[in-house]
């Protein structure tokens, strides 16, 4: 019988862990990039959870089906990214603390802006956006949250290290002068991975919403808190580094499912646990498992 | 006399004279003489606002203090906060379980009916066990602090209120020992602490029969609340102790070359900081308008809006100068009153996009830009008219508090140049 309990917890880390992988995988490309820690990640995840909810309800007056949802958030997420970029994050890229404080009130900004849009619509709660599953049970939509998560990681790690444009944000990411000097763009280049970064978290935050039931203005910081969700899983895996990334995603999820159905009382740990784990190891080793310089 | 060495003579009577020639009116710069004059004008505040508005003031107050708790340790030693609320959580619960859940119920074992006096002892009581409690969390934050560099503490200080928002909801029935009562989750404790002035609630120390006069009292004591504050920042970053904190924020290894540990200074003033916010909080709860120990109150609404507000206030004021706070709370007052009353549905974006206009476009706040032109124009009147044209080159406070960001983001991927 606890065999079974343990294949069940086991089966239920891995779908979770696929969907941390998704959330985290964008934070960790502007970092990696970029040198910027994103704190509006959350509310990109926020406002692709939102898109996909105004491409199916009949706010508009049609609800298209959940497809054209899971495009219409990951369409948002990239389109928001790249004018976060060009708007504003170009102008004052010299200033980390400025691009801090930044992307912190922006991105509080757009989720309080979700809610104020929210509260106009009828019979919607902001604390309860629905946005359905993609697939008709819980078991194919999970399958499908795994199957596309190991896609989506497999062709951005095509792109990052087969084609042009990926290498070039390889090259950028170790040096911005070197770049410079074999004539790339790094305005381009950081447009590029705010972009695709923006359409994984918009993708995230589309998936987890339907996953968790609903969505909510606050997912970002509700459990399983998206935003310190990927501060947790990039700083566990080492920042900056994909592979790392993934791995942190999957020990974060499996800690987490395991404290959940394991611990006694663990119910109440949900959303928790990764954030005492993240506290813990920012303490004991804060460069993370796979820091800079040892994976790339 | 001229001729004494600091050690000789009558030391304590030469220090006592320097520091009443240093408080001297007459010999004070015109900032600081225009400063006192402001503080003052805030104190005839309740001689012009009608009740209504004069509460609505009196929160503006606890907003400056609250900043100010922000700037004491983000604005001087550069270690960034983006989740201040959990100190004024601490404050302002600790206070009221202190009162309500302890010592309130003790009077009562005790068989003693508290009167006025009895009643403000206990308050203050509370006051000064919300302020320990806020404390210790300054303890908890500031020693991984420690170890932490830039964004890294900054995401521990944003995870802290929302643990602590956790630890609400799983205790909210009770917590053994520290909190017999609970807790109360996310709607907060249903019974207020007794506040100081009101009319006849219930364990009020003072009952007065009309609105005004207690909204007047209230007032007061909140502005007393906020002298105090003023005056023990003031001591503190203006005093050697200061000077170290401004150090950190522009070189660590420059202040352990000289033989000192920056940690301690570091843990001072988180602590202080805290113990500021956690204060300011306490006293709300009893004497502030709408003071209840809810997380809507001292969270804001979604957990982190006050978080973000204090940041806001302390920006557009000027970090790293106490005075910015006070300053910048009146103007996201004003602003947050007029674009309130334009479009009251779109709160709280506008001050939010205050800020960010403040961020980008004037980095160094309100204050110190005030100060420069103020200043030039001085020069401009003796005739210095060179002053006027010379480009002030010492970098805004964001700006340096940047250049050490960048450093440690650079250690943190590797230490490469980029």
């Amino acid at each position: 019988m606890v065999l079974g309990e343990i294949l069940t917890a086991t089966g239920t880390a891995i779908f979770r862990s696929a969907l941390y992988a998704i959330i985290a995988i964008g934070f960790t490309l502007i970092f990696g990039v970029g040198g910027i820690l994103n704190f509006a990640h959350g509310a990109f995840i926020t406002v692709g959870m939102f898109a996909a909810f105004l491409a199916t309800s009949d706010v508009f007056l049609i609800s298209l089906p959940i497809w054209v949802g899971l495009l219409a958030g990951t369409g948002a997420g990239a389109l928001l990214g790249a004018v976060t970029y060009v708007g504003i994050i170009r102008y004052v890229r010299d200033r980390p603390v400025t691009v801090l404080i930044l992307t912190f009130v922006i991105g509080f900004f757009l989720i309080y802006g979700i809610r104020i849009w929210v509260q106009g619509i009828d019979n919607i709660e902001a604390l309860s956006i629905p946005v359905p599953q993609v697939m008709g049970t819980d078991f194919l939509n999970n399958v499908f949250i795994l199957v596309t998560s190991w896609l989506l990681i497999g062709l951005l790690f095509y792109f990052v290290n087969y084609t042009r444009t990926g290498r070039a944000i390889i090259a950028v990411s170790q040096s911005d002068k070197g770049a410079a000097l074999v004539g790339i763009d790094a305005e381009k280049i950081n447009l590029v991975t705010w972009t695709v970064a923006g359409a994984f978290a918009g993708y995230a935050g589309v998936l987890l919403a339907g996953a968790y039931g609903s969505g909510s203005w606050l997912m970002s910081i509700q459990p399983p808190a998206p935003l310190i969700l990927s501060f947790a899983i990039v700083i566990l895996g080492g920042l900056g580094s994909i592979k790392g990334s993934i791995a942190g995603a999957y020990i974060i999820g499996f800690v987490e499912t395991f404290a959940v159905n394991f611990v006694p009382g663990g119910q109440q740990l949900a959303g928790v646990s990764s954030l005492v784990l993240l506290v813990v190891f920012l303490l004991v080793k804060p460069e993370g498992l796979f820091g800079r310089g040892t994976s790339e | 006399m001229a001729t004494e060495t600091p050690l000789e003579g009558d030391v304590d009577r030469r220090r006592r004279r320097a520091v009443v020639e240093k408080l001297l009116l007459r010999d004070l710069a015109l900032r600081h003489r225009l400063g006192i004059l402001g503080v003052g004008l805030l104190g005839l505040v309740p001689l012009l606002a009608q009740p209504r508005e004069l509460n609505q003031f009196t929160s503006v107050l606890y907003l400056m203090m609250f900043a100010i708790s922000w700037d004491v340790v983000s604005g001087y030693t550069g270690q960034l906060s983006f989740g201040h609320a959990f100190f004024f959580a601490l404050g302002g619960y600790g206070t009221s379980v202190t009162v309500n859940q302890h010592l309130l119920p003790l009077a009562g074992d005790l068989g003693l009916t508290l009167g006025p006096v009895g009643t403000v002892l206990v308050i203050l009581g509370g006051i000064v066990g919300g302020t320990l409690v806020a404390a210790l969390g300054g303890v908890l934050i500031g020693v991984p602090a420690l170890r932490l560099d830039g964004p890294y503490l900054s995401l521990v200080t944003l995870i802290a209120p929302l643990l602590l928002y956790q630890s609400l909801i799983i205790f909210s029935e009770s917590l053994p020992v520290l909190a017999p009562g609970g807790l109360g989750g996310t709607s907060g404790l249903l019974n207020a602490p007794p506040s100081f002035v009101g009319i006849g609630e219930l364990n009020t120390a003072v009952t007065v029969d009309q609105q005004w006069v207690g909204a007047v009292a209230r007032y007061y004591i909140s502005f007393l609340a906020l002298l105090i504050v003023l005056a023990v920042t003031y001591g503190v970053t203006r005093s050697a102790a200061g000077s170290v904190f401004t150090a950190i924020r522009e070189d660590e290894d420059a202040v352990r070359s000289v033989g000192m540990n920056p940690a301690k200074f570091k843990i001072f003033a988180f602590v202080l900081s805290a113990a500021i916010g956690g204060f300011a909080a306490a006293v709300w709860m009893h004497a502030g308008p709408n003071a209840a120990p809810n997380t809507e109150n001292l969270f804001g609404s979604g957990r982190i809006n006050l978080s973000i507000n204090v940041i806001v206030v302390a920006i557009i004021g000027g970090m790293g100068t106490i005075v910015g706070s006070i300053v910048g709370a009146l103007f996201f007052a004003f602003a947050d009153a007029v674009v309130g009353g334009l479009v009251p549905n779109l709160k709280p974006l506008p001050t939010f996009l205050l800020g960010m206009l403040a961020l980008v476009f004037l980095p160094r706040g309100v204050v110190p830009e005030l100060t420069r032109f103020g200043r030039r124009l001085l020069a401009w009147r003796r005739g210095e008219v060179d002053r006027l044209l010379e480009r002030d080159r010492s970098p805004s406070t964001l700006k340096r508090t940047a250049e050490k960001y960048r450093e440690e983001i650079e250690e943190i991927v590797g230490g490469e140049s980029r």
